[in-house]
């Protein structure tokens, strides 16, 4: 105490270099009176209480003869403070988008007080081990109670403890980190890997809304062959909200878009334009999302503007491919989000910068690691004599056709000239000789011998029925846009059940969104799509989560023909996804352009062309 | 302090020191199943040189309990049954008010070991005891290791009471960006 009574004196008053005595001790008593005493002309009076603070300076100013004293101030004013008060049930209104206030239904809580989680208590003693995901508040959320409001949420392992929600199983933690990523958010793109699991964190998320009162009204849109797929996920993941569909006849479909009662409706982007007329009249609502959301990538398309017009809080878009062909893809999607917020052209560590906040991408690399792995068998073949034969003359003759034609000279005259190439590579047209139907045979006998399960996928229908005349003895099935889609459902319950049929043979279009075939091993991509985002869509039918095994990817391509030039273009744009969401370097290319897909057979761009 | 009767809320007080930015303290009230009602935090504090030289390791106590603690549990509107601290020295607080209060040691630390840079000394005689499979500290002076025991029998929380801490940390970081920083 006395050597802080000096240093105190030292610090305040230069002059004050003598010794203090202390003449009395803290004491149990309250307030006992210290006195120093240095010289006669020098002294203070400190008070302490019984913990040993420093209650007060008794005087303002000791004054000792002719001596000015210092007075030390002890006490600090009471802190600013600033305080925030919630809403039980509700966030504060989000003044992003909210013009007008929205009623709350009162009493809706995440929780059910009634029912206490049986398992809380063994939840609690474990917790230290437990990694929580917290709720974070978007980056445009401006004021500072809504972003308290979200920060001070439980954490997601504590919420859905609490609540009954039934789950077929528990969520992985980086589908909790999705779900917290889309509560918060009047604007998001999740954009995992497919197979990750994007309609389960969806409807997580839209059930938590809807519990914490903020949904009320929601519009889930998909291609028609996913619906019944969605209201699968719906009984699965949130089976206590009404889901209504929106199909059947227009006097239907009108009752179904003004119907109140069901929170959640699901409609698909084909019928969109039939109903084009109500959807501009229909009330706003709280949450428009769009599954598959690169079917709006053209933004002049009629598809693309009525989604945009559809009146809505939040705007949520679920892709595995935001970017199938060019960063304009996702400018395309960011006008149903934000419009205007992403521009054509923008650098594209600038986009990747702007769009950070509002896109969450995983892939499967990153969050399962004990997920089993992909492994690719690239079968490159040679094509049979029949068919070099038959592409060689094609395409001698095709580039000499193409090159007659001058500046008359269109992509699609290139595009016909390719896919006849192509078709020749899966079979001569004179013999119907196919050096990858052979290895394809050959394949399958391993395949069914082992009682597994393989999807072909071809983007020609007519290619699909020819290789299911040559595998009868597999038992084939068949799914492609001429299978009517009131029979698909059926087609993968019977392929899936059916321990005889080993293969299934599916075109790009119709098989390669939305569909769980995790119980196959073996993926076949007799031909290959225009971008890599469509086949990796293709093989994700097979390896997403649930799947046990190993999944074997053979991507036939023939040798010296028009499949490999388009390979390799491929893989450069394969790294552009990769480029941009991960902030790496500038991509070497951005796509199929013009340029390229004339470059296919060394011709020169017609001016009328490149204007 | 003027609590009002509410539904059954409980208070966790927390408070921080830094050397660059001085001392911050946050409140939030909870329910029991940890929802969010109301966050208070103060604006950072700073002592004087003559009060770290004075104080000596009653400085914590002082700044945590008598100007920060106390202050924030003035603007509380929602009645909690119980406080809730991770700051020994908070706990001197208790004298002051009526509601029942205890320290929760943090998992991993000890007294010792606090948040603080002194090992604190409080004059508070206590008394250990367990709720929720957490280790606390109640004043021995005080009923409160029972209360706090019964609280947690009738009403049974479905919340993990040391978790909302770190929610109390993030949204101090949050509305006070130089804390973060610092």
């Amino acid at each position: 105490m006395v050597s802080k009574m000096d240093e105190a004196f030292s610090s305040n008053t230069d002059e004050l270099t003598q010794s203090i005595e202390v003449l009395s001790e803290p004491s149990a008593t309250f307030e006992p009176e210290i006195v120093l005493i240095g010289e006669p002309q020098y002294s203070a009076r400190f008070a302490l209480s019984d913990c040993g603070n420093f209650q007060s300076v008794f005087e303002d100013r000791l004054s000792c003869g002719n001596i000015e004293v210092a007075t030390i101030q002890l006490f600090s004013k009471p802190p600013k403070i600033l305080g925030f008060v919630f809403e039980e049930g509700g966030p504060p209104n989000d003044a992003r988008t909210d013009t007008k206030p929205k009623p709350k239904p009162k009493n809706v809580r995440l929780t059910n007080n009634d029912e206490h989680s049986s398992g809380s208590e063994e939840d609690t003693a474990t917790s230290e081990k437990r990694k929580f995901t917290r709720i974070r508040p978007p980056g445009d959320l401006v004021k500072l109670e809504d972003r308290l409001y979200f920060l001070l949420q439980p954490p997601l392992e504590l919420l859905l403890d609490n609540q009954d929600l039934h789950f077929p199983f528990h969520p992985f933690p980086y589908q909790l980190e999705g779900i917290a990523f889309l509560f918060p958010r009047v604007a998001a793109i999740l954009a995992d890997e497919m197979g990750l699991g994007k309609t389960m964190q969806a409807v997580t998320t839209i059930r938590m809304l809807i519990r914490a009162g903020e949904l009320r009204r929601s519009l889930l849109i998909c291609p028609k062959p996913l619906v019944t797929n969605w209201v699968r996920e719906f009984k699965t993941w949130a089976p206590e909200i009404p889901v209504a569909v929106i199909e059947g006849d227009q006097a239907l479909r009108h009752f179904v878009w003004n119907n109140p009662s069901a929170p959640v409706k699901i409609a698909n982007y084909e019928l969109l334009m039939r109903d084009r007329d109500v959807i501009e009249n229909l009330p706003s609502f709280d949450l428009v999302v769009l599954d598959e959301a690169q079917r709006i990538k053209n933004r002049s398309s009629t598809t693309s503007e009525i989604v945009r017009s559809i009146r809505r809080d939040r705007s949520w878009a679920l892709t595995g491919t935001p970017i199938e062909n060019s960063s304009e893809d996702l400018v395309s999607i960011f006008e149903f989000l934000s419009p205007g917020y992403l521009k054509d052209g923008m650098h594209l560590k600038s986009m990747s910068q702007a769009c950070r906040d509002f896109v969450l991408r995983r892939t499967k690399d990153q969050v399962l690691s004990e997920m089993p792995p992909k492994l690719y068998r690239d079968a490159a073949l040679d094509l049979s004599p029949e068919q070099r034969a038959s592409y060689a003359s094609a395409e001698e003759e095709g580039v000499v056709q193409l090159s007659d034609l001058g500046d008359a000279l269109t992509i699609q005259h290139v595009f016909e000239l390719v896919l006849r190439l192509k078709q020749i590579c899966n079979f001569d047209p004179l013999t119907g000789s196919s050096s990858k139907l052979e290895r394809l045979e050959a394949d399958l006998e391993e395949v069914a011998a082992s009682g597994k399960k393989a999807i072909v996928f071809s983007q020609w229908v007519e290619t699909l029925d020819r290789l299911s005349e040559h595998l009868k003895r597999f038992h084939p099935l068949q799914y492609h846009g001429r299978i009517p889609s009131r029979h698909r459902d059926n087609v993968l319950k019977e392929f899936k059940e059916n321990p005889r049929s080993h293969v299934i043979l599916m075109s790009y279009g119709a098989g390669a969104v939305g569909l769980n075939l995790q119980f196959c091993h073996y993926v076949f991509l007799f031909d290959r799509w225009w971008n890599p985002a469509v086949e990796d869509q293709a093989i994700n039918r097979a390896h997403r989560l649930g799947v046990t095994e190993a999944v074997t990817i053979s991507r036939m391509m023939t040798l010296d023909t028009i499949e490999q030039r388009i390979h390799d273009i491929l893989e450069e744009k394969r790294e552009l996804l990769n480029t941009l969401f991960a902030e790496a370097q500038q991509p070497k290319n951005l796509g199929l352009n013009q340029k390229e897909i004339f470059g296919l057979f060394n011709l020169r761009m017609p001016k009328s062309a490149a204007a | 302090m003027h609590l009002k009767s509410s539904s059954p809320t409980l208070a966790f007080l927390s408070a921080r020191q830094n050397t660059e930015i001085g001392y911050v303290g946050g409140l939030l009230i909870l329910t029991l199943n940890g929802r969010p009602v109301e966050f208070h935090c103060t604006l950072p504090v700073r002592p004087t040189k003559a009060q770290e030289i004075l104080f000596g390791s009653t400085l914590d106590e002082y700044f945590c309990s008598d100007l920060i603690g106390k202050a924030l549990l003035s603007r509380v509107k929602h009645s909690p049954v119980c406080i809730l601290t991770d700051v020994l020295p908070v706990l001197s607080i208790r004298n002051g008010i009526e509601t029942p209060f205890a320290v929760i040691l943090s998992p991993e630390a000890s007294i010792e070991t606090s948040r603080f840079e002194k090992p604190s000394r409080s004059w508070v005689e206590t008394i250990a005891f367990e709720v929720a499979s957490r280790r606390l500290l109640a004043s021995a002076s005080t009923n409160d290791v029972n209360a706090i025991q019964n609280l947690w029998n009738d009403l049974q929380p479905t919340l993990d009471i040391y978790e909302p801490f770190s929610r109390i940390d993030e949204a101090l970081e949050e509305a006070h960006p130089i804390v973060k920083a610092a």
